[in-house]
């Protein structure tokens, strides 16, 4: 049995939302959070995106050489991708499958295949295999900056108790929060 | 000046409660037994040390804050009376919307605007100051940029929904980390510098507004 790991970029309070990403998350670029974002995508085993994710990353990240943005590039191409979506992948990016129809016996079966299989961005899919009690760990990258307004990550649905695995600081004043789903 | 610090438990999605007002799923509910950690109990004690000035809501006060941390403060073999007597002896300021007398010792319902209020509180030699919320009291002193230190106690639960600090604000709020630390109990408390700066009225002002 795998482990399905949520990795989501946020805001302080939560906001995920790629179009206002100029105020939460850019101006938090560090070295420290690029070695960061590369050594936990290097967990996976295999990524797993809903389709709007995928088609906001595919079109750039597949046009990169895979020593592009220190090497994630490389690391994002090499890594199996899994893309919840009906249609055919849209960009020659490495090992890709999609799969249509109800996401959660999908990424059970994916999920029986053990590993780590890790969730990115993807907030409708998370919710969906959050409700089915498919995901284990969230890992949250979080920057020090208060929307006040916008699309968060958390959604209603995913209410659940959690055990802290582990806080990092970054350089920053980004976090990097470890928690993994209570069960039972 | 002295600082004032807005401490706050919340889920880890940073709701102070859950859509009903419960806080079922913190690690602790305040309940005379302290379920935290010794390390995370220090640091609690440690903040209440730094302070001499509770900043509250009337709905914080009418629900029996002040009463309640007066009796746990009197129960000396309780670990929990160490902060307690803190909070029990500082000067505590009610922020209601109507004005009225307090039969609480060592608390006074502000007779001034929260902005004139605070800015001559601020000024005064003394410890920092705290605010606890309610909610709404938070939301208000992080809209109008009063707060300078922001200490949340995440605890590791996400309520999905719930009431929030941070929602509808009027705008967006760049803050500053400087620490961040996880705690056995499963806390993780996060301290963060406001860089907001208060919307301070004009010294002359002598409008009707407020």
């Amino acid at each position: 049995m795998g482990t399905l790991v949520a990795f989501e970029w946020l805001s302080l309070d939560g906001v995920f939302e790629a179009d206002s990403m100029a105020d939460w998350f850019f101006p938090y670029d560090s070295p420290g959070r690029r070695r960061t974002i590369l050594e936990t995508y290097q967990r996976a085993d295999a990524l797993l995106m809903g389709r709007t994710t995928y088609e906001m990353l595919a079109p750039s990240w597949s046009s990169m050489a895979d020593d592009e943005m220190d090497g994630l590039a490389g690391v994002l191409t090499h890594t199996p991708k899994h893309i919840a979506s009906d249609g055919p992948a849209i960009a020659d990016w490495g090992q890709t499958t999609t799969f249509g129809g109800d996401a959660v016996p999908e990424v059970q079966k994916l999920k029986d295949d053990g590993g780590t299989l890790m969730l990115i961005g993807s907030g409708a899919l998370a919710t969906t295999l959050a409700q089915a009690g498919l995901v284990d760990e969230y890992i949250l990258l979080v920057q020090p900056f208060v929307m006040g307004t916008g699309r968060r990550f958390i959604g209603e649905e995913m209410q659940t108790a959690l055990e802290l695995v582990q806080v990092t600081q970054l350089d920053q004043g980004q976090l990097w929060l470890h928690y993994r789903v209570k069960r039972g | 000046m002295r600082k004032l610090i807005l401490q706050m438990q919340t889920s880890l999605d940073l709701f102070v409660c859950d859509e009903k007002g419960s806080t079922e799923g913190f690690v602790w509910n305040w309940e005379p037994d302290w379920k935290w950690d010794q390390k995370l109990q220090e640091e609690f004690i440690r903040l209440k040390q730094s302070m001499d000035c509770v900043l509250l809501s009337r709905k914080m006060a009418a629900e029996g804050f002040i009463d309640y941390w007066h009796s746990i403060a009197a129960q000396e073999a309780n670990p929990a009376a160490r902060f307690a007597t803190e909070i029990d002896r500082a000067r505590k300021i009610i922020f209601s919307k109507s004005k009225r007398e307090s039969s609480w010792p060592r608390a006074d319902f502000a007779t001034e605007d929260l902005a004139t209020t605070i800015q001559k509180l601020k000024g005064q030699n003394g410890k920092e100051m705290i605010a606890y919320g309610g909610a709404g009291l938070a939301k208000e002193l992080i809209r109008t940029g009063f707060v300078d230190e922001l200490h949340l106690y995440v605890n590791p639960v996400v309520f999905g929904k719930g009431e929030s600090i941070f929602q509808k604000i009027a705008e967006k709020l760049p803050v500053q980390l400087t620490e961040a630390k996880g705690f056995d109990c499963g806390v993780v408390v996060l301290k963060y510098r406001m860089r907001k700066s208060p919307n301070v009225p004009r010294p002359l002002h002598t409008g009707n507004a407020g």
